[in-house]
């Protein structure tokens, strides 16, 4: 949605101050690859049929952001250079079956990357990937942000990983923000009884903190989206339900300096 | 008790190989694991290392090309490599090991209602099984004991149930028959935070309960922290660490170990724990570096790492880390 791929119901996405769903086609079409995407699954973000080097250079191409086959070889090899996927002279021509996962998803941020874009939804990018290739996947997306100025939305359920990332967090629970504000303090001090259950069951890899420490847990499992619970729809599954929360929609409050939470307990009556 | 008698599955020098034309896949390469009665091990490694392989042995439903080269499978005193297909269905499969196996949204029949799928393993194993009612009522009860509502999960179709709902059916069909172990491979990747936490204490409570071994299978080390008594870590078809619990974690041996646990951005107290990266990829199984096999990744490399494979070396009781670096010369 916010990558203008689905129109919304109701609401606006703005980007640099113009509603993305507003927008002349033209005018669309001169901005869309300033936002980018890098997908979850490694496995079948690429199309199977192309070289590394065109799937990277797919984006300059139909974009027309450059007019010479020169510029986009010398585009496509700096930022090939760029993800380490080196000697890009060696990976320009395999397929993507004969790369491993990791090298997978160099390629598809590499393809995101090539556009220079200022934003970038990252979808779990490394929840796919084994252990060991993590931290240097996540590194590699962190340069970007400071060399080039890019600003991710990351989306994980991972809050380790969202921690070692990120700058501020939003909680979301089934369609709804029920928290947001820097991550630091939401994870040191978590006010939604959603966000406190999400954090007590982070696992640790600690087997004496581990076995000691009590989860909060949770009743039940998310319900469906087309139907949502009345009130607040995080009522049947919390340990601190009170009688209005089955009635009515708690507001979003601000906490503390920016710490938005949406939840009745917090709201003085 | 003497800890020789103790133990339920003893697997000696196995190798398991994929014999193909352009080679072979060293996936399990000279492999020693044991587990004993009432004892979770988890095997750990990333992808690829052969983990899966190792468990698919044991239940001797490897793909083709899999093949057991050498080695024991010492079950109860039976060694399963030498067994044939009929006595390893009579025997063993199922009724003393049962597998939990990846992904539960596929290893569901998806045009089966739940019931008939219980239903299925109880009346295969029907000369084990005095009476098929009493069966059914048990097929209940377990779905009770895993946290379901009988009524409502046992005439529905997978598509009906969500992913933690559906772990828990398989959760449940693994204990039908009362097996000795239970095989858990990845049984909580492809679940969220909260449902994999709640799996985790089920099958810890189930466990504890019934006093079953569970042999688990994962790349994912905090998991390993909450369930599991000893840890094997493989690394490219071999094992090159094994210790207890708290001496895995604590004081890791192998280099490999110790990366993988810092590898991995993880909160403790809210705090974000030092991050280490690894270098490279796993290697190819086919022709597998030279020495040690995780030399080319190794940030304590030494010139007798390239050429010679280290010896198990034992630290202490009960643990054992096959690296030159413990090497006394």
């Amino acid at each position: 949605m916010v990558l203008g791929l689905y129109k919304p119901t109701n609401g606006k996405v703005i980007y640099k101050g113009k509603d993305i769903f507003r927008m002349r086609r033209r005018e669309w079409r001169k901005i869309r690859h300033k936002l980018q995407m890098i997908y979850q699954d490694p496995y079948e973000s690429l199309n199977p049929r192309q070289k590394v080097f065109d799937i990277i250079a797919e984006p300059l191409r139909l974009n027309k952001l450059y007019s010479s086959k020169d510029e986009i070889y010398d585009k496509v090899m700096g930022v090939m250079e760029s993800v380490k996927l080196v000697p890009p002279e060696d990976f320009m021509i395999r397929y993507p079956h004969e790369l491993s996962g990791g090298q997978r998803q160099r390629v598809a941020i590499a393809r995101a990357i090539v556009t220079e874009p200022d934003f970038i939804v990252a979808d779990e990018p490394v929840s796919m990937l084994d252990a060991s290739l993590r931290a240097s996947i996540l590194d590699l997306l962190l340069g970007f942000r400071d060399k080039l100025g890019v600003t991710y939305l990351y989306i994980t359920h991972d809050l380790a990983t969202a921690r070692y990332v990120g700058d501020r967090m939003a909680i979301m629970y089934l369609g709804q923000i029920v928290e947001s504000g820097q991550i630091d303090e939401l994870i040191e001090n978590p006010m939604h009884p959603y966000t406190q259950a999400l954090i007590s069951s982070i696992p640790v890899p600690d087997p004496e903190y581990t076995r000691k420490k009590k989860r909060i847990k949770l009743k039940g499992e998310p319900p469906t989206p087309i139907n949502p619970p009345k009130g607040c729809r995080f009522h049947p599954r919390c340990p601190y339900k009170m009688d209005i929360c089955e009635k009515e929609d708690p507001e979003e409050i601000n906490v503390n300096n920016g710490h938005m939470v949406k939840c009745w307990l917090h709201i003085k009556k | 008790m003497n800890s020789e008698n103790n133990i339920l599955l003893d697997i000696r020098k196995l190798r398991v190989y994929y014999v193909m034309s352009t080679g072979s896949v060293k996936a399990v390469d000279d492999v020693d694991l044991t587990i004993k009665n009432n004892e979770v091990v988890a095997l750990v490694g990333e992808s690829g290392c052969g983990k899966s392989t190792l468990a698919y042995s044991i239940l001797r439903i490897l793909p083709y090309p899999g093949e057991i080269i050498s080695g024991e499978i010492i079950f109860n005193g039976m060694d399963l490599t030498k067994m044939d297909e009929e006595e390893l269905r009579k025997k063993i499969r199922w009724r003393n090991i049962s597998m939990i196996f990846q992904g539960a949204m596929n290893s569901l029949n998806p045009v089966m209602k739940i019931k008939d799928q219980l239903m299925e393993a109880i009346i295969y194993h029907e000369d084990a099984i005095e009476d098929v009612d009493a069966a059914y009522l048990k097929a209940i009860e377990l779905i009770r004991r895993v946290g379901l509502d009988p009524d409502r999960v046992l005439n529905s179709y997978p598509h009906e149930l969500s992913g933690g709902m559906k772990q828990r059916v398989v959760i449940a069909m693994s204990l039908l028959l009362n097996p000795r172990l239970v095989i858990a491979d990845e049984p909580t990747t492809a679940l969220d935070v909260t449902t994999q936490a709640n799996i985790i204490d089920l099958l810890k409570d189930i466990q504890r309960e019934i006093g079953i071994s569970i042999l688990l299978i994962t790349h994912d080390l905090p998991v390993v922290a909450e369930i599991a008594d000893r840890v094997y870590v493989m690394y490219a078809g071999k094992i090159v660490e094994y210790a207890d619990i708290y001496s895995i974690f604590k004081n890791p041996q192998h280099p490999y170990t110790e990366g993988l646990i810092n590898s991995v951005p993880s909160l403790v107290e809210g705090k974000l724990r030092k991050l280490t990266i690894m270098k490279g990829e796993p290697p190819d199984l086919i022709n597998p570096p030279k020495g040690c096999r995780f030399h080319p990744r190794c940030p304590y490399k030494m010139d007798i790492c390239e050429k010679e494979e280290p010896p198990p070396v034992k630290l202490k009781e009960g643990h054992v880390a096959n690296c030159w670096l413990h090497v006394k010369r």
